[in-house]
């Protein structure tokens, strides 16, 4: 009944929604009429739209309002003392639109604004290549310019653990990462420093913080949308050499100018530069990586268009740490884990073929078929610590988006896809006995913390999803409902996504004022074979998220912009790690048993949807954008506060909990008693700052600098040790495990303590030398400037017991020890040709 | 206009209804089987542990019983009562009366084993116990009684949970 109701409400809801989109009024056309040549708006300008013969005067800057009776293509004649001058314009509905009515090529490291489509405004943020490419602290990586965005909550560190970003509070492997919509496995390599991605090829970025458009799927975080170069005009290319890595790029015209073709790469070799300086300890040896991206483009008419991208990256890391006998930790850093051993790898490959179908200015359709082929791989011995696993996910791809324009008034996108998914999972798989186990000991003997279980998994699935959004503009007013469906065959799961942006712009307060909200609902699913029904759940659903956040635009002058918005996500059925989930009776997940022993009772389902989180928070961004085609300052200052919450839901055996259950008791306990206590996040920080300015002050000089400040990730108190109970088997040396509050109603339990506040002072100069040939871009980089002893966590060495020295706050990297034990900071120096 | 709003419409409140049924429903199946295996677990750990004392007599008793010696065997009712005070003791206290009938059971199938295979007429006592402590099959019964799927009882809890009434009677 309940569900009748929800499904009759939907349909009123939507045709309310439908009704709405009458069109109600001519078009409106806000513009900006702007000469590249002298660099300023055309102030009182006398303009006449030909077909109407209506009469307009532009203001000081070149701003006039523009009536139309309906979409079309119009004549717009600019009434010079020297003549008429016509430009024809495409008027497609209400909006505010810059025309430039002279050209002049913009000056080396000028920013130039490129026509774009129409993108929602809501919790959308956008940066230009040209903006971060030379952002101070970021190494020369674009992509790490997201870590200043408002409602960006970096992971601070160097390795791995610094990969992902921690949008609005979400999990920072909820994100979903695109390549001109094409799928990337991860968008940093192994060093944390690197992107997947040459710099060259990047035209632009956008973040979508809230709820998305339908379009885009997979991520109940947020959407990295990276577009690349989308023409190229003339042969070009860079080369680049730094202490870890070299990177090249290249791109030529093709056929006339009919086509392009792009090529970057990068390859990695930090563990043969800083690796042999004899300055990290025998054992590690420091990551390895390459990537490359092609894209080819050819226009065999306007109408129709295809291109092709080949995206690859690889990583590997190694670490074996030595067995030196001489059972002396303070000689032997790697003492309590020596003999110990660990492999990791992760690679992905995208090849995607895509036609573009663009038969009138109303209508647009776009195939892509795409072979996406991502693999992870870890090869570990520690102890009870033994895995080996090798994990391949790959898909084939059709997916078809179109763009309609319905009237003036109403443009409609809808789309479609389908993949058929091939995954391969086999070796040997770690998993901790009980999850809710805080402090696993590696070496415990007696009852090993850690299962290895045989892992051997292949199989075919289905997905599908198909999306709509209408795009409904009069006026002023803008409203933007769209849903989405993904469906994935081997869970016989599916999720719908409904959301909606609504926003309202006041033209005449300041340059304009935009108020909006928008809420929905996002599903994501993690590419990963944990839903297989051998060792998985294969009743594994979507986790989901619903965002909503609200907030409003001012446009303070055509420079300065403020931007605020306030937000609330929710997130459930995150999947975790359920060592209670069971079926009754299932096959032996050890397919080696499968003659002895083929059926188990209660066979172990491992993950459940019983994750649950939520954050709030607002943002504030005050920004100053670079004057059009000119070398002005530009910079921006971006303030959030935010909440995270997550829980596992996950059934806890408390200290003090002694009483014996038999096994169906605990899980009827797991399912109705939910005693798991919800947690800041690991990834909260409650207040981030930062401040970015950018200035081309001279054809030969730029200067950058960014102040960030972060309030410290909060995390589990240690509390004592374990007393030393196990010895690391290779050398005798006893290994004292940490251990944290298991009592809820301790002031310790949880992740309650956070460490000093985090900030830091990054400034970057460039030089640039010109030749005939191109020119040289010098650069030198400052890491935190005023050597700043930031901290991150807790580090328990696990050779010696807990006392007030162990354990310490964990360093971050920031400033580097010279021989004289002098400090300074930590620093960058290299040089990009660029032909 | 209308006719494209029309398509609109239907194609929305089409996909809508189609889509908006999650057909996967386990977390209600799973809570279903839970309750019934709940509930279709004994409890009744005072009767088991009665039926595996007289198991035990039963055994103990094989080589007189063999030899055409009439053995005296303990009354249900003293049985109880020392399965009382059994229960009590400090390794079963603690313990939920599913967890003990369970514990209890496993060690009935490993009497009705001795006894069905003819062990008990030849085996010493000491022997037969010793055979109990050490039968993996009874051990996994035991560990497979607080499993939840990935539960753990270590070994030395486990000879805790073993039951010799007869020793305690002296016999």
């Amino acid at each position: 009944m309940a569900s009748a109701k929800n499904k009759l409400s939907k349909i009123f809801f939507i045709v309310v929604l439908l009704l709405l989109g009458t069109p109600l009024f001519a078009v409106t056309l806000k513009v900006k009429l702007f000469n590249a040549k002298t660099e300023n708006g055309e102030k009182n300008l006398s303009v006449m739209v030909f077909e109407t013969k209506k009469f307009y005067q532009t203001d000081a800057e070149g701003n006039v309002i523009l009536e139309f009776p309906s979409a079309g293509e119009y004549t717009l004649k600019l009434l010079r003392e020297s003549g008429a001058v016509d430009i024809k314009i495409n008027v497609t509905g209400d909006e505010t639109r810059t025309v430039y009515t002279d050209k002049k090529a913009p000056p080396k490291g000028g920013i130039t604004v490129e026509g774009e489509r129409e993108k929602t405004v809501a919790s959308r943020t956008k940066v230009r290549y040209e903006e971060i490419k030379r952002m101070p602290g970021t190494f020369g990586e674009a992509l790490r310019a997201l870590e200043t965005l408002p409602g960006v909550i970096p992971n601070i560190g160097f390795g791995g653990g610094a990969n992902g970003i921690i949008v609005r509070g979400a999990d920072p492997q909820s994100n979903t990462y695109l390549y001109d919509d094409l799928p990337i496995l991860y968008a940093y390599h192994l060093d944390g420093l690197t992107s997947v991605i040459h710099n060259d090829l990047i035209k632009s970025i956008d973040l979508y913080r809230g709820a998305f458009p339908a379009n885009f799927n997979n991520a109940t975080g947020g959407i990295i949308e990276i577009e690349t170069i989308d023409s190229v005009q003339k042969a070009k290319g860079a080369f680049q050499v730094s202490l870890w890595n070299t990177t090249a790029y290249a791109a030529t015209p093709l056929a006339n100018g009919k086509g392009y073709v792009a090529v970057g790469g990068k390859y990695g070799y930090l563990d043969r530069t800083l690796g042999q300086s004899g300055l990290l300890p025998d054992g590690i040896r420091l990551p390895r990586y390459n990537d490359s991206q092609v894209k080819f483009v050819y226009n065999f008419s306007p109408e129709h268009q295809i291109s092709f991208y080949n995206l690859t990256a690889q990583d590997n890391f190694a670490i074996a740490a030595p067995n030196n006998g001489a059972n002396d930790p303070t000689k032997d850093a790697f003492s309590s884990f020596a003999g110990g051993r660990a492999s990791i790898g992760q690679s992905y490959r995208t090849t995607a073929l895509r036609y573009s179908w663009n038969p009138s200015d109303k209508f647009q359709n776009r195939l892509t078929l795409i072979n996406y082929d991502p693999i992870l791989e870890n090869n570990i011995a520690l102890g009870a610590i033994q895995g080996k696993q090798y994990t391949r996910s790959l898909y084939v791809g059709l997916r078809q988006d179109a763009t309609w324009t319905a009237s003036s008034n109403i443009k409609i996108d809808f789309g479609s896809e389908y993949r058929r998914l091939s995954f391969n999972d086999y070796g040997t798989e770690i998993q901790l006995r009980d999850p809710t186990n805080s402090s696993p000991n590696p070496y415990n003997t007696t009852n090993p913390d850690f299962l290895s279980r045989p892992l051997s998994v292949r199989g075919n699935s289905g997905y599908y999803n198909a999306y709509t959004t209408l795009k409904f503009k009069a006026g002023n007013f803008a409203f933007e409902p769209g849903v989405r469906y993904d469906h994935l065959q081997a869970t016989k799961n599916g999720a719908l996504g409904p959301r909606a942006t609504i926003s309202y712009t006041f033209p005449d307060v300041a340059k304009g004022l935009t108020v909006f909200g928008s809420g929905g609902d996002l599903a994501r699913f993690p590419l990963t074979t944990i839903f297989n029904p051998e060792t998985g759940n294969p009743n594994l659903e979507f986790e989901k998220a619903r965002k909503t956040g609200v907030g409003f635009d001012l446009k303070i002058t055509q420079m300065y912009e403020l931007k605020v918005e306030v937000f609330k996500n929710e997130f459930k059925n995150t999947i975790v790690n359920d060592p209670f989930n069971s079926i009754p009776v299932g096959l032996n997940p050890d397919k080696s048993q499968w003659l002895s022993n083929p059926l188990v009772s209660n066979r172990s389902l491992n993950y459940s949807n019983r994750g649950t989180g939520w954050s709030h928070g607002y943002e504030v961004m005050f920004r100053k954008n670079s004057k059009q085609g000119s070398r002005d300052w530009f910079g921006w200052l971006s303030y959030t506060w935010s909440q995270s919450f997550s829980n596992t839901n996950v059934y806890k055996i408390y200290d003090g909990d002694t009483y014996q259950y038999s096994g169906i008791e605990r899980r009827i306990l797991a399912q109705y008693y939910n005693n798991s206590k919800e947690q800041l996040a690991t990834w909260d920080r409650t207040h981030v700052i930062n401040m970015v300015y950018g200035w081309r002050f001279s054809e030969e000089y730029q200067l950058g600098g960014r102040w960030s400040y972060l309030t410290s990730v909060p995390y589990q108190r240690i509390t004592g040790d374990d007393g030393g109970k196990f010895a690391n088997p290779a050398n005798g040396v006893t290994y004292w495990n940490s251990t944290v509050s298991n009592n809820p109603y301790t002031a310790e339990y949880g992740n309650t303590k956070r460490g000093a506040d985090y900030h830091r002072l990054d400034i970057r100069i460039d030089k640039f030398e010109n030749y005939s040939w191109g020119y040289l871009n010098w650069y030198f980089e400052l890491v935190n400037i005023y050597l700043r002893k930031n901290t991150n966590g807790e580090n328990f060495d696990n050779s010696r017991p807990f006392s007030a020295t162990n354990p310490i706050p964990s360093q971050t990297f920031g400033t580097l020890e010279l021989p004289n034990k002098a400090i300074i900071p930590f620093f960058n120096i290299g040089m990009e040709a660029h032909f | 206009m209308k006719f494209i709003l029309g398509i609109f419409l239907c194609i929305s409140i089409v996909t809508i209804i189609n889509c908006d049924q999650n057909d996967n429903n386990f977390g209600k199946k799973y809570e279903t089987t839970l309750l019934l295996t709940y509930i279709t677990s004994s409890s009744d750990a005072n009767g088991a542990c009665v039926t595996l004392s007289k198991k035990q007599e039963e055994c103990f008793s094989a080589p007189a019983a063999a030899l055409g010696i009439t053995v005296t065997t303990s009354s249900d009712a003293s049985l109880s009562s020392k399965c009382v005070d059994t229960l009590k003791s400090s390794q079963f206290h603690t313990m939920s009366a599913i967890a003990q009938t369970c514990v209890i059971n496993c060690q009935i199938t490993d009497w009705n084993t001795k006894i069905s295979s003819g062990e008990c007429k030849t085996a010493t006592a000491s022997s037969l116990v010793q055979s109990s402590l050490t039968n993996a099959v009874v051990s996994k019964c035991i560990r497979s009684c607080f499993l939840t799927t990935n539960g753990t009882v270590s070994d030395s809890e486990l000879t805790k949970l073993f039951i010799f009434n007869f020793i305690q009677q002296g016999d």
